[in-house]
């Protein structure tokens, strides 16, 4: 059962163009695969990407008469090559315990920025996330040039400077700061070939 | 018991207040129902905010209908007839105010444990009636208790560890108002993030008082704080600051991915306003517990 492109958007049918837009980009920014990196419900918030996008799709197909792009992908979750494949694979299907099992089976002077990385994100998925943070940290210290980890220890940080929330006296962090993450994280997306902000 | 998960009165409607106030008060009748007048003194925002969370995502309507306080018949307050939500919640917080007054007795000085002492049996017995109506969580309670009593018996320095049993305990909690299963895996996490953020800003809360009197003390522990008025301890609340940021980033990213039926302002609300602002006064150290 598909719901009314409109009703995904939180929008209504005569909305105009822009507001679609702008409705279209603060659900984006909500459901962003960055603000869900590393958590274990990252799937749920794939899905609610990928209807959002869909959603914003249609209307913009409905609106045009035209044809608009298929579908995309939302974020890639692990991959690549690794030593510890088989670990990634676990933490991708939220097998926890059974990753950390493994990982704290490697002996301490094999443990190198990957393996930081790992532990770091099997600890976030713990909710540990004081020792997640310290752990990312090391990872990227160890190898500052990986994107990966950079990009996991900037989530966090972003997280521990504003709280997620958007405070109502402006304390927290400004509309525009988040756009403009935004686009330059949705550019990185789209050279590695996603795209996960349709209008930008 | 903790009351830092509150409204944010500033920007909140005049109909979501009244809808909040609502369940509050719906609360408190049923709490007085189920478990007498001694278990009214219970209420808390807490489990209020439980309540809300849980009719949020009920299918069946709240069904408002005006009342009057019973401890202030002048005023006028809105009920809900439907109390499934507010049972549970009276239910759950009968039982973890019979565990937060058996820890009171445990370690506060001598008056608080006076006044603890005259209100054991009292909710001794309203806590033997929770338990068998809710067995479970009863358990669960116990064995959050236990492993607290455990992790400050070891002085673990790890803030994660310390936060760990009364999260896994909330996270419980949170689990019990899902309506299926996708529901469920958000609330665990919810919950998790949650109850990691209500222990850790009570902690912050109580960092002064903690270190004057050589109590554990999580943060104390693991930035080695000695004395009270240095630095160190500055340094440390604003360290704690982002820690709770932490939690509370993840509990709004949980929450964004439950379709809630109703109340979806008020929630926001206290997520992202309430709680925040908690946090800005705990953290500030301005005024120690809370004004109403």
């Amino acid at each position: 059962m598909k719901r009314d492109p409109y009703e995904v958007l939180g929008v209504s049918p005569n909305a105009t163009d822009d507001e679609v837009k702008t409705a279209y980009r603060n659900l984006a920014r909500k459901y962003h695969p960055d603000n869900y990196a590393n958590n274990p419900l990252s799937d749920l918030a794939e899905e609610k990407m990928q209807e959002i996008n869909d959603a914003y799709d249609a209307i913009v197909r409905m609106r045009k008469g035209g044809a608009r792009g298929g579908a995309t992908g939302g974020s890639a979750g692990y991959g690549g090559h690794s030593a510890h494949n088989d670990i990634r694979q676990m933490i991708n299907q939220n097998r926890i315990s059974d990753a950390e099992m493994l990982l704290d089976g490697i002996p301490s002077h094999a443990r190198d920025a990957e393996w930081f990385f790992l532990k770091g994100s099997v600890l976030y998925k713990k909710g540990w996330l004081e020792e997640a943070y310290t752990h990312f940290q090391t990872a990227c210290r160890m190898d500052p040039s990986n994107m990966e980890y950079r990009q996991a220890l900037g989530q966090m940080n972003h997280f521990r400077q504003t709280g997620g929330y958007r405070s109502a006296d402006g304390r927290g962090v400004d509309a525009c700061d988040v756009c403009t993450t935004l686009y330059c994280a949705d550019c990185c997306c789209e050279c590695m070939g996603g795209d996960c902000i349709r209008c930008c | 018991m903790f009351g830092y998960v509150r409204l944010h009165k500033p920007t909140i409607t005049m109909g979501e207040y009244e809808q909040y106030r609502g369940v509050y008060c719906t609360l408190c009748k049923r709490l007085g129902k189920r478990y007498g007048l001694t278990a009214r003194m219970t209420l808390s925002y807490d489990m209020t905010f439980l309540a809300l969370l849980h009719m949020a995502l009920e299918q069946a309507d709240p069904r408002f209908c005006p009342g009057r306080c019973s401890f202030n018949p002048t005023k006028k307050c809105l009920k809900c007839q439907n109390t499934v939500a507010t049972d549970l919640a009276a239910d759950l917080g009968t039982l973890l105010a019979y565990y937060k007054l058996k820890d009171t007795l445990a370690d506060e000085g001598f008056f608080k444990k006076l006044g603890a002492a005259m209100l054991y049996p009292l909710m001794a017995l309203s806590r033997r009636r929770a338990a068998k109506r809710r067995p479970e969580a009863d358990a669960a309670i116990a064995a959050m208790a236990s492993a607290q009593a455990q992790v400050e018996a070891a002085r673990t320095d790890s803030i994660d560890r310390a936060a760990e049993p009364f999260a896994k305990l909330l996270a419980y909690m949170a689990t019990l108002v899902a309506q299926d299963d996708k529901q469920r895996v958000i609330l665990e996490r919810f919950g998790y993030c949650l109850g990691r953020w209500v222990y850790l800003i009570d902690a912050v809360d109580d960092l002064a008082d903690d270190i004057k009197r050589r109590r554990y003390n999580p943060y104390a522990l693991s930035k080695n704080l000695i004395d009270t008025d240095t630095d160190a301890v500055r340094d440390c609340r604003a360290y704690a600051s982002m820690t709770l940021n932490a939690c509370l980033a993840e509990c709004v990213a949980a929450y964004n991915l439950l379709d809630v039926r109703r109340f979806d302002g008020i929630i926001r609300n206290i997520l992202e306003q309430g709680m925040p602002a908690s946090q800005r006064r705990v953290v500030s150290g301005e005024d120690k517990k809370h004004e109403t």
